[in-house]
Order: structure tokens, then C-alpha cells, then sequence
């Protein structure tokens, strides 16, 4: 994992310099990612597509905005989930339903991201209901604010907190 | 995906008293078909006819069963149309991107996104992609051509129609374009004019117009045919009778008729240009 | 349904589609300018397309501007006044000649063979027009000290006159259709001051619901006669 920190942050640095092959290599080794994460917060092709443009967009434009605390990853991800929420408000889009984005999500988490470093969180998530799995994903995972996580799954800010509220109870329960 | 039908019947305009078209039958589907005439045979005319910016006086036009003639038929041809009229202009202070932008934006190609990527794709076609800050009055004559053919090509057309597309350019940007509009035969009906035979022989239809009227529809090897047995090689200068006549490089001279073979002459195999000549009949 | 399949064409695409946002041109700035008006991109496009608007009708509006700006109150400065209000409708007329058709366009052609319609087009360009001079020639005449009905007396008629040029050219050529608008307005005025007392009496209120039904009257044969700008005026 290191390693390939090491190797985008090099490239984020060849970026800076107006590098154009670097921003290529950047995209080939984490479009895949990107996209696949992307696709479980949104069904909508056309809209992930545009999301994954923007990113690479912004990162060629504004490469200086990472500010080397945590992974090269981690700040795409940032940056990759906040352009789908752009394009969600603009089109106003359905979001996926509940259980769809947990069930990728999750599985997701477990198998490319998290690798331990969440410890048996997964786990507990996919104990909670689905509505809740969703908000826990958006803030916790996604590290949104609730105004971008209520964008994301399309209901209001109030019942975003009412429900990382309830998730709270309900996984202190579980985990205890 | 189907190829885009062209059927013309008995089509006549004229401008004052000038007939442009005296009557033209064309009934062609898909593949490239060459418009191949002299000048003033109406080529412009027809190929404008067929690209619905001029309404034919009378005979009818059907374009995969849509009549021009009416508004609605006339909108859904336009919207499957690729044209590239003979006097490809664009403002000289405008840039390359912002030229296709706007014709892209006329194609109704409203989202802004899909229209940047429609720009370039056409650009990388066109071989102008890094041109596309340029202004058009930087371009040469045959870059400005290509720019022509690249505006044709935007929203994936099945029917495009090019007024001497490779008119007024260089020989190596000649065969570059010829090569550019020969790709497009596989996704699209391919209506083009010239006035090379070297042009028409690239192509699967030609159709030869001359004074209004077609004269010859068929492939490239039956136009040769039409001159099979009346194409002559003799040493001599022409006799009266000949149709046409002109001297080789060999310094003998080929002479073009229908009369018996004239003593010493030889006959030899049809070109296409011999073809032509003979269905036109032109005097050389 | 863990991770979803994502084809590896779909990340090219993707890939292609950044280069193309990276090799995008900037706007200019006076693209710029006009979308922070609130226009769509591709209004803009098709708004500012044709060079058209050119030194001739920009020295017009600032003679106008001038004239506005020197023209004192009725009582006093009637000619003046007079003349603003017969040069001022004839601005956006100008300006509307030089924005389409095979004369003004050099793509015309290409644009005719698209499912645009011409007369979309047409009426695209006409409404920027009429708003940047309505808003040069009033803010002008607002400038004035002496200021009254006159500083907007102009506009019904500039839409009548507009839309009566836009009428005439489906029958002759936009610069053509231009002069002859042109010329009927001082005809009309003269006609008008020549059997009134009042000088201004072409800008009263009666004299203003008669442009009004003018500018309607012209509509309505420019929508009838809308064809025409989807056709190529060949002339041989």
C-alpha cells in the first residue's frame, strides 16, 4: 500500500508540472476503482462517467490541493464522490435505492479499501437496516457532511441526522 | 444500419431561364456515389436538392421516403444530414473548436459536454486536432477543406452529401481527403461531387450529369464499358468523326467514336475516362 | 451483485473525454461576458456566431448614444428629440442585417442544412440585438438631464421596424429588406409631420398602440412565411 502511495504522490508532483502522461497514468491505475465505487452510489452510468471526468478534471487543474495527509486514493475518492453528488443535483437523479448502495458498498469496503484498517465495522454495518446502512455509508465511509450525504440519497438533511442518530443506538448495541 | 435511400424523380429547377436541372432520375442506396459532370452540368444543384437547402420546382424527392417539401420530413432528413456545400466557409477570426462548436450546437447537439466531445472526435478524424486553438484563417486551402469535411461528419450522419469535397487542393491533401470521405462508405450513404474521373473511380455508384440530366448510373467498370470498342489508338491526328480525341504520352493520339475502325488504328481497352467522355459526349 | 463490472472501452472513453476537457479552448471573453448574462453556452454560440455586429453598427449606436445625449427637453429641443426618435428604431433594423442570411453568415449554408430552425436562428440573434441596443440607446438617453417620455418612445416602434425588416427579407436579402424598412420609416414620418401640428406626434400614445399592432401585424407574416429562412436564396 505504501508503495503505491508513494508512486501517485510522485505523479501528482509530474502533474504539477503540466505532465499530461502522468495524469494518464494516474487515471489507469485508479479508474477502475474510482468507477466501481462510484457505480454503487449511482446507477446512472452516463452520471458516473461525468463524475469520473471532472475528477481527473480538477485534479489535473488543482494538483497542489493535496496536501499529502493520507492516501492519494483517499483524496480522489473526496474529490470523485463530491463531482457525483454535483451531477445528481443538477439532474436531480434518483438515487439508487438503499440496500443497493449498502450491499456494494460494503462488499466494496471489505474487499479494496478497508482490508482491516476498519476492523469489524463492515460487519456491524451490514447488521444495521438498510436506510441506515446507507446514511453510515455516506458519512463514515464517503466522509460526506450530512448536507452531501442527503443530496446523495435524496431525502432531507433532518432525516440524514435522525438517522446517523439511530445508526449510532443501534450499533452500539451491536457492538457491545 | 440501413443505408439512406435517394430517390429522385424527373427533377427540374431553374434559375431565370438557365435550367440547372432538366429532369433528373437518381435512384441510389448506400455506399459512395460520385456526382461525376462537367462544370455547369448542375451538380451543385443536384447535391443542394438532395441536402434540402434548395426545393426542387417540380418532380419529386424522396429521401428514405421523406419528402423535403414538407417542414417535418424536411427537419428528420436534416437531422441524419452531413453536408459540405462547395464554398466551405467559416469566419477566418473564428477558432477551429469554436467553428465546429457552432455547427455542432446547429446540429442540435445541446449538452454542452457531449458537444466538446463531438468537436474533437470529428477533429481527430480530420487529422486537426491540434489546430483546434487556431484560428481558420491560419489554416491552408486543403486543412480548411478538412475542416469542411470534419463539420459534415459531427452527430454521426447516414447521409452525407460533399460538394467537390477535394476541390482546389494539393495532390497529397487530395488523396488524403478522398481517403477520409472512402471511410465514411462503410456507416454512411456517401453523395459526392467532382469533376475527376481519378475521383469517381474510387467510388461504388457514379453518376454522370451533364446539361441537367444524368446520363450514365453505374459502377466505375461499366462506365468503362461504355466506351469498349470505340476507343482508338492510331499515330495520326483525329479524323472528322471522332468524339474526342487527345494525344498520349506515347505521342499517339486516342481517338474516341462509334464509326468503323479507322485504317492503321488500334483498338484498345476502355478507361473510365474513355467511358465518360463517350457518355458525354464532349468534344475535346 | 459485490462489485459492479466496468468495461474496460467505457474507461477509454472516459479517458478520451478528459483529454478533450483538458484541450478545450477557453471561452472568450466576450463569450464569457454575454453566458454571465445568464445565456446558455450554445445560445451564446449562436448569438454571437456570425461577426456580424460590426464597426458600422457600432458607430451607429454611438451616434445615436450622441444624439441622445445632446437632445434637451421637448419645449426646447424638439428637432433633436425628433431626430433621436427617428434614428433610434433603426439601430436594432441595422444591426439585425448584418446578423444572418448568405451575406452576413459565412457558414449559411452549412446552417440551412441543419435541423436548426432558420428562423430560430433569426429570432436568436434579433432579441440579443434589440436588448443591447434597447439598453445603449436608453441608458444614453436616461443620461440626459432633460430626460422624459422620449428616452423609451422609440421602443415599440424599433420592434415594429425590426420585425417588419425580418418580414421583408423572406422576400428580398437582409440588407436589402434593411434599407427598404428604412426607407418607409422616414417616408411614414414625414407623411405624419408633414399633417400634424405636434412635431413628436408619431411618438404619442395612439401613434404607440399602432407600432405595437405593426410589430404583431410583421410577426405574423414573418411566421408565415418562416420557410423561407430554411431554404438557400440562390441567386444565379
Amino acid at each position: 500500500m505504501d508503495e503505491q502511495r508513494g508512486e501517485d504522490e510522485a505523479l501528482l508532483a509530474r502533474i504539477a508540472r503540466q505532465d499530461r502522461s502522468a495524469l494518464e497514468q494516474l487515471y489507469r491505475r485508479n479508474a477502475l476503482w474510482l468507477t466501481q465505487r462510484l457505480q454503487t452510489r449511482c446507477s446512472d452510468e452516463d452520471m458516473v462517467d461525468i463524475a469520473i471526468q471532472d475528477t481527473f478534471v480538477a485534479v489535473w487543474k488543482k494538483p497542489g490541493n493535496y496536501k499529502g495527509q493520507g492516501a492519494v486514493a483517499a483524496w480522489l475518492w473526496g474529490i470523485a464522490i463530491r463531482k457525483l453528488i454535483d451531477q445528481m443535483r443538477k439532474t436531480r437523479a434518483v438515487p439508487v435505492a438503499p440496500d443497493t448502495i449498502t450491499e456494494g458498498a460494503v462488499s466494496f469496503e471489505e474487499t479494496f479499501v478497508s482490508s482491516g484498517a476498519h476492523g469489524p465495522l463492515p460487519a456491524a454495518l451490514r447488521q444495521l437496516e438498510p436506510d441506515l446502512q446507507a446514511v453510515m455509508v455516506a458519512t463514515a465511509i464517503d466522509g460526506l457532511s450530512t448536507k452531501e450525504a442527503a443530496r446523495l440519497l435524496g431525502v432531507p438533511q433532518g432525516t440524514v441526522k435522525t438517522r446517523m442518530m439511530r445508526a449510532r443506538t443501534q450499533l452500539q448495541e451491536i457492538l457491545t | 444500419m440501413t443505408a439512406t435511400q435517394i430517390l429522385g424523380t424527373d427533377l427540374v429547377k431553374n434559375f431565370g431561364k438557365r435550367p440547372a436541372l432538366a429532369g433528373v432520375d437518381l435512384a441510389v442506396q448506400g455506399g459512395l456515389i460520385a456526382v461525376l459532370g462537367p462544370n455547369g452540368a448542375g451538380k451543385t444543384t443536384l447535391l443542394r436538392c438532395v441536402a434540402t437547402v434548395v426545393r426542387p420546382d417540380s418532380g419529386s424527392l424522396l429521401i428514405d421516403g421523406l419528402d423535403p417539401a414538407h417542414e417535418s420530413d424536411r427537419i428528420e432528413v436534416r437531422r441524419r444530414l452531413g453536408y459540405q456545400p462547395q464554398q466551405v466557409s467559416f469566419a477566418l477570426s473564428a477558432r477551429v473548436f469554436d467553428a465546429l462548436d457552432y455547427i455542432a450546437v446547429l446540429k442540435n447537439i445541446d449538452d454542452d459536454r457531449r458537444r466538446r466531445q463531438w468537436v474533437f472526435h470529428v477533429l481527430d478524424l480530420v487529422g486537426l486536432r491540434d489546430r483546434a486553438h487556431d484560428t481558420v484563417g491560419s489554416l491552408s486551402g486543403g486543412m480548411k477543406q478538412r475542416l469542411g469535411l470534419a463539420q459534415a461528419l459531427l452527430g454521426q450522419p447516414s447521409l452525407i452529401v460533399l460538394d467537390e469535397p477535394a476541390a482546389g487542393v494539393d495532390p497529397d491533401e487530395r488523396f488524403r481527403i478522398r481517403d477520409l470521405v472512402a471511410q465514411r462508405r462503410t456507416e454512411a450513404t456517401v453523395l459526392m461531387s467532382t469533376h475527376l474521373t481519378d475521383e469517381a473511380a474510387v467510388c461504388d455508384t457514379i453518376v454522370v450529369l451533364d446539361e441537367g440530366s444524368v446520363c450514365f448510373v453505374g459502377s466505375p467498370d461499366a462506365l468503362a464499358r461504355a466506351a469498349t470498342g470505340r476507343t482508338w489508338v492510331q499515330a495520326d491526328a483525329a479524323p472528322a468523326w471522332a468524339r474526342a480525341s487527345w494525344r498520349q504520352a506515347d505521342g499517339r493520339y486516342r481517338i474516341l467514336g462509334s464509326e468503323p475502325a479507322p485504317p492503321g488504328a488500334e483498338l484498345v481497352a476502355p478507361t473510365l475516362e474513355d467511358g465518360y467522355l463517350t457518355v458525354v459526349g464532349a468534344a475535346v | 451483485m459485490s462489485t459492479p463490472l466496468i468495461d474496460p472501452a467505457r474507461l477509454e472513453r472516459n479517458w478520451q473525454a478528459i483529454t478533450v476537457e483538458l484541450d478545450v479552448p477557453a471561452a472568450s471573453r466576450l463569450e464569457r461576458l454575454v453566458r454571465r448574462l445568464g445565456l446558455a453556452p450554445r445560445l451564446t454560440r449562436v448569438a454571437l456566431a456570425t461577426p456580424g455586429l460590426r464597426r458600422a453598427w457600432f458607430v451607429a449606436v454611438a451616434v445615436v448614444m450622441f444624439v441622445a445625449l445632446i437632445a434637451g427637453d421637448t419645449a426646447t429641443n424638439a428637432d433633436n428629440i425628433l431626430g433621436f426618435l427617428a434614428l433610434a428604431p433603426l439601430i436594432p433594423v441595422l444591426g439585425v442585417s448584418f446578423a444572418y442570411g448568405v451575406e452576413a453568415d459565412p457558414s449559411h449554408e452549412i446552417g440551412v442544412a441543419t435541423p436548426m430552425r432558420g428562423l430560430t436562428l433569426v429570432l436568436t440573434r434579433a432579441a440579443v440585438i434589440l436588448i443591447v441596443s434597447a439598453l445603449l440607446l436608453t441608458f444614453a438617453a436616461v443620461l440626459n438631464p432633460a430626460a422624459g417620455f422620449w428616452a423609451v418612445a422609440w421602443l415599440l416602434p424599433s420592434f415594429a421596424l425590426t420585425f417588419t425588416s425580418l418580414a421583408v427579407s423572406t422576400w428580398l436579402s437582409p440588407r436589402k429588406a434593411a434599407a427598404v424598412t428604412t426607407g418607409m420609416w422616414l417616408v411614414f414620418l414625414l407623411v405624419v409631420n408633414g399633417a400634424a401640428s405636434d412635431r413628436l406626434a408619431a411618438f404619442t400614445a395612439p401613434a404607440q398602440v399602432l407600432y405595437l399592432f405593426g410589430a404583431a401585424a410583421a410577426f405574423a407574416v414573418l411566421w408565415q412565411r418562416r420557410d423561407r429562412f430554411d431554404l438557400l436564396a440562390v441567386r444565379l
